[in-house]
């Protein structure tokens, strides 16, 4: 292949899970679709953290499936150097997956149990390249100096470590190929409160030093809004806001991402206010509403909310939503 | 107006053993708090605080390896620790009542609405029929579930997971506690769900005088719902403070390690990390059991365990060197 530059590591274009619900025993035929992702276009560039925050049913975690290539998408397509993931041949596919890592909520699902953390940690390599012995151990020697792991721990199994630990050994093994994106679904949810932010610093750290892009799945906006230069807010399969951290977060626009902010618990009693809470619940995937997907819970719907579904239009310089009522931000709730 | 004090615990100390008692986990060590009616208190801490294994000495709902080894729990003047199974089994939803924090777990996934709301008041009330229907219905509506005839003859799983909490919610509600304890009850439920339920709670203790202890680790909540703080760390008290006193200025070191890691979106600096691991409670270490990872900690930390320092009126912290405001 030759030698082309991209200017972007990851181009998501349109991609749609649709998954089929059967019914019928002998003649199994689809009753409805749930539609984890229903048209999701993204880019991800050299260096750039996109948070993507949604709440239950948004898609967040099926996007990361697809990219890991544990699911084929029903449409659409994610390009890595102008090639479509799913059509890769088997070299550019081991290249694929070298460049892709990624990093699990759950630190203790996410590493086998019977595998001791050197062996964890390069895996991914005896898949993929050809080291000699020797080389994989200062490897190894090397991931786990990254993290803040002591070397000492190499030959200990995962259950004889705490959270933070394993969760650093899950990063040891996502830089160890020398990935370029690391998809890091929740990375912290499952810690201690006080661990938390070292994982964190150290993701951050690492992201600097190492140049790397991360796909950040996360609900807490708060902790994404931290780590990311860019942040997606989805809402049942598609994206409704997309911008920079700061210009998101000063001149939100979507209705859902001002609810997700309003919702948002005060950093001090004395910030506590009242304020309107979201009403109804999240609607389920087997049943997108029409037109705008979110106009059943939106403060200001309009008519044409309820018939033609909006597309993510630029609305500043790099922020986009995908909104009838864009430009008319609610009252009170951006900060 | 005097306040009556509902909940005194006293010294309450609660051990794991394991087989043959080779290893102790203190989980709870020589706890000492009092709750007063109409209260909203949060119990902070991270996972191995013993905040849970509080609540569970105080509904006497221990795992067989867990023993209340001393102490006094004393709910309306009587001490539950002295009282029989069948006894407690009398206080337990009718006078005590307690929301976990995953709904698929306290949900039986083979019954319905309908039956699980109707257990809890069938055992504590003599409801029946039509009367106990009634109940169950007004009791969905006061959790704010609509549509309550449809929603008692569904299943847990065809319900969300804010539903499903609220259904829990209704259930411990049902025979009017005078307490409810929330065991991370909102830890599960999506941001906007979660603000829904604590506006929930708040409601409920508007409506019915209910007194809210809140067991968390997310100071968000304690901000948004609570007046006073209890903050665990290694199984003891080490601060308790009403609640714009601890944000303002924490005076244990642990409490401020908190605070300076938290999230929030108000201001997105730069936050400081807590260093090194929550400790193992088999295994202490001596003097102060927060001193491996307190910026402050001298010698004197290391060797001796501090003891609770009163600081102002309902403050107090356990440390040689309370921050000063």
């Amino acid at each position: 292949m030759e030698k082309k530059e991209f200017d972007y590591l990851l181009q998501i274009r349109d991609l749609k899970m649709h998954f089929p619900v059967k019914a019928g025993i002998i003649l199994d035929h689809v009753i409805g679709w749930v539609k984890a992702l229903d048209g999701v276009d993204l880019t991800i560039k050299h260096r750039q953290v996109v948070g993507l925050v949604g709440e239950s049913g948004s898609g967040k975690t099926t996007l990361a499936k697809v990219l890991l290539l544990l699911e084929k998408p029903t449409n659409g397509e994610v390009l890595f150097k102008g090639k479509d993931i799913h059509s890769l041949d088997v070299s550019e596919l081991k290249a694929y997956r070298r460049t892709i890592q990624a990093v699990f909520q759950d630190p203790f699902a996410s590493l086998s149990p019977r595998l001791r953390v050197k062996e964890i940690i390069t895996e991914p390599l005896e898949v993929s390249s050809t080291l000699s012995k020797e080389e994989l151990e200062n490897k190894v020697g090397e991931a786990m100096h990254m993290v803040g792991l002591d070397t000492g721990l190499r030959r200990v199994y995962p259950h004889e470590l705490s959270g933070g630990q394993r969760q650093r050994v899950a990063i040891a093994r996502a830089i160890s190929t020398e990935s370029k994106i690391i998809i890091l679904d929740e990375p912290t949810s499952a810690l201690d409160v006080s661990v938390r932010l070292q994982i964190i610093h150290l993701l951050m750290d690492l992201q600097k030093t190492l140049e790397l892009s991360y796909l950040l799945i996360g609900h807490d906006l708060a902790m994404v809004a931290y780590m990311s230069t860019d942040i997606a807010v989805m809402y049942l399969g598609k994206i409704v806001e997309f911008g920079e951290t700061k210009e998101l977060l000063k001149n939100t626009t979507h209705p859902y991402t001002q609810a997700l902010i309003a919702a948002s618990l005060p950093d001090h009693p004395r910030d506590k206010r009242e304020r309107t809470v979201l009403s109804g619940e999240i609607a389920s995937p087997l049943n997108v509403p029409p037109g705008c997907r979110f106009h059943p819970r939106c403060p200001g719907k309009k008519s044409i909310c309820r018939e033609q579904e909006p597309s993510l239009v630029p609305v500043g310089d790099n922020h986009w939503v995908a909104c009838h009522l864009d430009g008319q931000k609610a009252a009170s709730s951006s900060i | 107006m005097e306040k009556k004090t509902l909940l005194q615990v006293v010294g309450l100390t609660t051990y794991f053993f394991s087989f043959a008692r080779t290893r102790i986990v203190k989980a709870v060590d020589n706890v000492s708090f009092e709750v007063n009616a109409g209260d909203r208190l949060a119990l902070i801490g991270e996972s191995g605080c013993g905040k849970s294994t509080v609540a569970a000495s105080l509904l006497r709902v221990l795992p067989p390896s867990g023993e209340t080894v001393s102490g006094k729990i004393l709910f309306e003047g009587e001490d539950l620790l002295q009282k029989s199974n069948k006894e407690m089994t009398q206080i337990r939803g009718r006078k005590i009542a307690m929301i976990l924090q995953d709904p698929m777990m306290s949900l039986d996934p083979v019954f319905t609405i309908g039956e699980q709301i109707g257990e809890t008041l069938k055992q504590h009330t003599s409801l029946r029929g039509d009367s106990l229907i009634q109940r169950i219905k007004e009791l969905l509506l006061a959790v704010q579930i609509p549509e309550p005839e449809r929603r008692i003859k569904q299943w847990p799983h065809e319900m969300s997971g804010g539903m499903r909490q609220r259904i829990v919610g209704s259930i411990a509600i049902s025979c009017e506690p005078k307490l409810l304890i929330c065991d991370e009850a909102t830890t599960n439920l999506d941001v906007t769900i979660q603000l829904q339920y604590l506006n929930l709670l708040k409601d409920l203790q508007r409506n019915t005088g209910v007194t809210l202890v809140f067991i968390t680790h997310n100071l968000g909540i304690v901000a948004e719902l609570c007046e006073y703080v209890i903050v665990m760390y290694a199984g003891k008290i080490v601060e308790r403070a009403p609640v714009v006193d601890v944000f303002d200025s924490p005076a244990h070191p642990y409490t401020k390690a908190l605070l300076d890691a938290a999230f929030g979106l108000q201001v997105l600096r730069k936050r400081r990390p807590i260093p090194g691991e929550p400790p193992n409670l088999a295994n202490l270490p001596p003097g102060c059991s927060f001193n491996p990872r307190c910026v402050y900690a001298d010698d004197r930390c290391r060797k001796e365990e501090p003891p609770e320092v009163t600081l102002a009126a309902a403050r107090s912290a356990q440390c040689w060197y309370p921050i000063k405001a």
